[in-house]
């Protein structure tokens, strides 16, 4: 019967101890509040760049290697994302995001968000709301944006 | 040295030739390999590979721009409510950063989300995480493809 206890006492010690342990998992991969900061005073620095076609500040901001998809899926490498930039085809008219989420791996940090900023693309403005994904990495003490995805939101038009 | 500065600067596609080492490219092989599994384990609703590859605070966005966790994706692949009716994914591009890849492609697949069939194509973004030693899928966007009208 004290086996059969003891037993019992193990397997809910041990579940206790692996539950601890997936929590612990999940929250180490928030990003701390200090981090959020300094990625979306990376962010902010990114939409006053494009506002103000500063392109070398894009130049610094973005990765060699962007991939930015749009909300039309266009795939866009950095020097294509840059163009439409600098020629006026992409720009904010009003930024206006919220809803984030931070995670952190190793030098990565993943950024979710919402945004419903006005934007004039190519001479059709969307301010349809979207949901994104964007992926910052540190290159020598500097977070560029190395990825980044927009989807429409479908249910809100 | 001074020929191949030379020749870099006058052929950028050797650069990036140059710094696609080995290593790297035995990355991409991994990756390959995990998101074959994935492939798989979408198809068959294999709830454990399914639950090994994907990290327990994925973010999925999905193409009506939801915002997803683990556990919702993986109750809708349980349930049926998520079902492949065909599958066809590719034009794949790979970038590497240390211990994250992001992994770029193209999907054509036919999708049944909650009864409705969605067969757009799709453009998406895989952010994959190496940790202890595995690959882990810590974020994907999806977005469809604009048709022209």
């Amino acid at each position: 019967m004290t086996t059969i206890r003891n037993a019992a006492l193990f397997a809910i010690m041990a579940f206790g101890l692996i539950c601890s342990v997936r929590a612990q998992d999940t929250a180490k991969h928030e990003a701390s509040p200090e981090l959020q900061k300094e990625i979306l005073a990376v962010d902010n620095e990114r939409y006053e760049a494009m506002k103000n076609r500063d392109m070398a500040a894009m130049d610094r901001l973005h990765a060699d290697g962007l991939v930015f998809i749009n909300t039309k899926g266009r795939l866009l490498n950095k020097a294509e994302y840059l163009e439409e930039v600098r020629s006026g085809n992409l720009k904010f008219l009003s930024v206006d995001t919220d809803e984030y989420h931070f995670y952190v791996y190793g030098d990565a940090v993943i950024m979710n968000g919402r945004a419903n900023s006005a934007v004039e693309y190519h001479g059709v403005v969307n301010k349809k709301p979207r949901r994104f994904t964007s992926v910052f990495i540190k290159f020598q003490g500097q977070w560029k944006l190395v990825a980044h995805q927009a989807t429409l939101i479908a249910d809100e038009k | 040295m001074l020929a191949i500065a030379v020749l870099a600067s006058a052929c950028p596609g050797y650069v990036v030739a140059q710094e696609r080492t080995g290593s790297q490219e035995s990355i991409e092989q991994e990756v390959l390999k995990v998101e074959a599994q994935r492939d798989e384990a979408m198809q068959k609703a294999d709830m454990a590979v399914l639950n090994r590859i994907y990290a327990d605070d994925i973010v999925i966005i999905n193409t009506r721009g939801n915002l997803l966790t683990k556990a919702q994706r993986l109750a809708d692949f349980q349930s049926g409510d998520l079902k492949f009716l065909s599958f066809d994914q590719g034009g794949y591009t790979f970038h590497v950063y240390g211990n994250t890849v992001i992994l770029n492609g193209r999907a054509n697949s036919v999708v049944q989300f909650h009864g409705k069939v969605n067969q757009v194509p799709r453009t998406f973004t895989l952010t994959y995480v190496k940790s202890d030693g595995e690959w882990h899928l810590v974020a994907q966007n999806e977005t469809l493809i604009d048709q022209p009208k």
